[in-house]
C-alpha cells in the first residue's frame, strides 16, 4: 500500500491526469492475481449468457434480443440423441430438444438461485453475527445454541420436506438455501465481530455514547466487510451445487423448463450413455461457474485478510 | 469431564426433539397424505373407502394427537387394541419403521467407511505433499486436482463414472447390493464405484484443509528448533508437524461423517445402495410420517453423535483442550 502510494505521489502529473490511481491500482491487483481474474471472467461470461441468450422481455416487448436461436422446449423425438453437428452445438437429448439452448437457458436460473441465496443468506447470517457478537453474553448465548441447533438438522431431510411442502420455484429455493446458509455464516460473522469488539475505536465510540446499533452499523459493519465479501463469494458456488443437486433429486426447477441440475437427472436413464454430450455440457457448465465462484472467493480472501488481521 | 457428556447428551435429546417437531409438521403441511400419495389420485378408490383407509391409519386424529401417539408407541410399545401401530409405516403396512432403518443402515455406514478411507486415504497424502512442496509445479497441479474436486458437483462425477464405466468397461451399477455377511467380494465390488466418488469429492476439501492447517503448523517455532536440533526432514514433518496439523482435519472429517450419515441421497440414488438417505427421501415423496420421523431421529441422532465423539477426540489428542 505504501509502494502503491509513494508511485502516485511519484507520477508526474501529465501521467497523473490520464489515468487515476485507482484504476491502476486494480489492474495491478487482476495481475498479481491471476486465478482470481480468470474466475471474475468467467463470471462475466456467463453473467452474459445468461442474460442475452434467453434475451429479456418484458411483457411482449424485447429489451434484449436472445442470441440462443432454438427453442430450449421444443421436442422433436425423429431427431433425439445426435451427438454435436453444425445446427446442433451440443447434440439433441431424448427428447430431440437441443442442449445447447438448454444449457443456455438453464444458466440463468441456476445464478439467479446462487446469488439470491447467497446474498439472502449471508445478509442475514451478518445480522445475527452482529448482534450476537456485540450483544450481551446471554444474547450471545441463547443466539449461539438456536444455531447450533438449526446446524444440527439432517439438510437432506429439510431440504426435501420444505421443498415438498412450499413447492419449488426459484425463489422457494433460495429461501430454503437461506435455512442453510444463514447460521454457518453467523458465526464467521460472529467471531469477526469479537475480535473488533474491544477495540479502541469502539470503546471510544461508546464511551461518547454512541447507542450499541449505531456502532455496529458505522464501526464494526464496515470492518467486518471483508469476511462477508468472501463468504458471499463462496456460497453462491454452493447455492449452485446444492440447487443442482435438488433439482437433479427431481425437487428444483419443474421441467420442462431447463435447469442445469434437472438435464443431468437419473430418470432420463440410459440415454445418456448414448449420447454423452448430453450430460457432459450441463456438467461442464456447473463445473465452470462454481469453480469461478471460489477462484474468485479464495483471491478475494487473499487480497482482503491480512488487512483484517491488522484491524483494531 | 462426565459432566459435560451428561450435558452435551441432554441438549441433544432436546434437539432430537426439537428436529422430530419441526419434521413432523412439515410433513403434515403436505398437501395430502399417505393414501393420497399412493392410490386416492386414481379415481379407484370409492371416498367411503377411503374414509375407512384414513380412519383405519388413524389419519382423521389431530396432529398433536397423532405426534404424541407416536412418541408412546415408540417408547413403550404398541398397545394391544389398537390396528395400526405406529411402529409401522404407513407406506408398507406391517413393516415395523425401524426394520426398514435397520436394512438401510449397514448399506449407509458401509457407504461412510469406505468413502471416508478413501478420501482419507487420497487427501492426507496429497495435502502433506503439497504442503512440503508449496509453491511448486506440483503444489499447484495438487491444488488444481482439489479445486476442481470442490466445484465438480457430485452427481455430475457420479454420472460421469456411470456413463464411462458403461462405454469402457461394461460396467451398470448392480440392482441389489449383497450384504458383506453374505458375500463380501460382490458387496466390495458393488461398492467400489460410490466409494471412489465420494473418496474424489470429499478429499479435494480434505486435502485444502490439511495442506493449510500443516502450512500454519510449519511455520511455527517449534518446527524450527526441530530442523536445528538436526532431525530428519521427514521426522520433522510426520512426526512432529502433522500430528499437530491434526485438529482442523479432524473437524472437516467429522463434519463430512455426519453429513454422510444423512445419507447421501445422490451417491445411493445413482448407484442403487439402499441406503437411508434413499429410505428418507422415498418416505417423504410417499408423505409417510412415521418412516419420516424414524429416519430423522436416526439421522440425528447420528449427527449429534458424531459431533459429541469429534469433540472427546479433541480432547484426546490435544492435551489443552478441557471441558469444563
Amino acid at each position: 500500500m505504501v509502494a502503491i502510494g509513494q508511485e502516485s505521489v511519484a507520477a508526474p502529473t501529465g501521467v497523473a491526469l490520464r489515468a487515476s490511481g485507482r484504476w491502476r491500482r486494480g489492474a495491478r491487483l487482476a495481475r498479481r492475481k491471476r486465478l482470481g481474474t480468470l474466475g471474475a471472467v468467467i463470471i462475466l461470461f456467463f453473467l452474459g449468457v445468461a442474460i442475452l441468450g434467453p434475451g429479456l422481455r418484458l411483457g411482449t416487448h424485447s429489451v434484449l434480443p436472445r442470441l440462443a436461436s432454438q427453442n430450449p422446449n421444443a421436442t422433436r423425438l425423429a431427431g433425439k440423441l445426435k451427438p454435436p453437428s453444425s445446427t446442433h452445438w451440443f447434440g439433441t437429448d431424448q427428447l430431440g430438444r437441443d442442449v445447447f439452448t438448454r444449457v443456455v437457458y438453464g444458466v440463468r436460473p441456476s445464478i439467479a438461485v446462487g446469488f439470491l441465496a447467497s446474498v439472502l443468506g449471508v445478509g442475514l447470517g451478518t445480522l445475527i453475527g452482529l448482534v450476537s457478537g456485540y450483544g450481551s453474553r446471554w444474547l450471545d448465548l441463547v443466539v449461539q445454541r438456536t444455531v447450533d441447533g438449526l446446524m444440527s438438522f439432517p439438510p437432506l431431510v429439510l431440504l426435501l420436506t420444505l421443498a415438498s411442502v412450499f413447492g419449488a420455484s426459484l425463489v422457494n429455493i433460495a429461501v430454503i438455501l437461506v435455512v442453510f446458509v444463514a447460521p454457518s455464516s453467523s458465526r464467521v460473522i460472529r467471531s469477526a465481530v469479537l475480535g473488533f469488539r474491544n477495540c479502541a475505536f469502539v470503546e471510544a465510540a461508546r464511551t461518547v455514547g454512541v447507542p450499541g446499533w449505531r456502532i455496529l452499523l458505522r464501526h464494526v459493519l464496515p470492518n467486518v466487510f471483508a469476511p462477508v465479501l468472501v463468504l458471499m463469494s463462496v456460497v453462491v458456488g454452493s447455492a449452485i451445487l446444492v440447487e443442482a443437486a435438488a433439482s437433479f433429486l427431481g425437487f428444483g426447477i419443474a421441467p420442462p423448463n431447463a435447469s442445469l441440475g434437472s438435464m443431468l437427472s437419473g430418470n432420463t436413464g440410459t440415454a445418456m450413455i448414448a449420447q454423452p454430450w448430453m450430460a457432459l455440457a450441463p456438467g461442464i457448465a456447473i463445473s465452470l461457474i462454481v469453480l469461478a465462484f471460489n477462484l474468485l472467493g479464495d483471491a478475494l480472501r487473499d487480497v482482503l485478510d491480512p488487512r483484517l488481521r491488522g484491524g483494531g | 469431564m462426565a459432566a459435560y457428556i451428561l450435558r452435551r447428551v441432554l441438549s441433544a435429546a432436546l434437539v432430537v426433539v426439537l428436529v422430530s417437531v419441526f419434521v413432523f409438521l412439515a410433513i403434515n403441511a403436505q398437501k395430502g397424505s399417505v393414501i393420497e400419495a399412493n392410490i386416492a389420485g386414481s379415481g379407484l378408490v370409492s371416498p367411503n373407502e377411503l374414509t375407512a383407509m384414513r380412519h383405519e391409519l388413524q389419519l382423521d386424529r389431530s396432529p398433536v394427537e397423532r405426534y404424541l401417539t407416536w412418541w408412546h408407541d415408540m417408547l413403550f410399545g404398541c398397545s394391544a387394541n389398537e390396528k395400526v401401530c405406529y411402529g409401522n409405516s404407513l407406506q408398507a403396512r406391517g413393516v415395523s419403521i425401524w426394520r426398514e432403518v435397520a436394512d438401510a443402515l449397514p448399506n449407509t455406514l458401509e457407504l461412510l467407511i469406505y468413502g471416508m478411507a478413501l478420501s482419507l486415504f487420497i487427501a492426507v497424502p496429497i495435502g502433506v505433499i503439497s504442503a512440503v512442496r508449496q509453491d511448486s509445479l506440483l503444489d499447484d497441479a495438487l491444488r488444481l486436482f482439489a479445486i476442481l474436486g470442490l466445484a465438480v458437483p457430485t452427481f455430475f462425477l457420479g454420472i460421469l463414472i456411470v456413463i464411462y464405466g458403461s462405454r469402457w468397461f461394461d460396467y451398470a451399477p448392480p440392482t441389489r447390493i449383497p450384504y458383506i455377511w453374505n458375500d463380501p467380494i460382490g458387496n466390495l465390488k458393488a461398492f467400489f464405484p460410490p466409494a471412489l466418488l465420494l473418496g474424489l469429492s470429499l478429499g479435494a476439501v480434505t486435502m485444502r484443509m490439511t495442506r493449510s492447517a500443516l502450512l500454519e503448523v510449519l511455520r511455527q517455532d517449534f518446527v524450527r528448533t526441530a530442523r536445528a536440533k538436526g532431525l530428519r526432514e521427514r521426522r520433522v514433518v510426520l512426526g512432529h508437524a502433522f500430528r499437530n496439523s491434526a485438529l482442523p482435519v479432524l473437524t472437516i472429517v467429522g463434519n463430512q461423517a455426519g453429513f454422510l450419515l444423512g445419507g447421501s441421497v445422490i451417491v445411493e440414488s445413482i448407484f442403487n445402495v439402499a441406503g437411508v438417505g434413499l429410505l428418507a427421501y422415498r418416505s417423504i415423496s410417499n408423505h409417510d410420517y412415521t418412516q419420516v420421523l424414524a429416519t430423522t431421529l436416526v439421522l440425528t441422532i447420528g449427527v449429534v453423535a458424531m459431533n459429541l465423539i469429534v469433540d472427546l477426540l479433541y480432547a484426546t489428542i490435544d492435551p489443552r483442550v478441557r471441558y469444563a
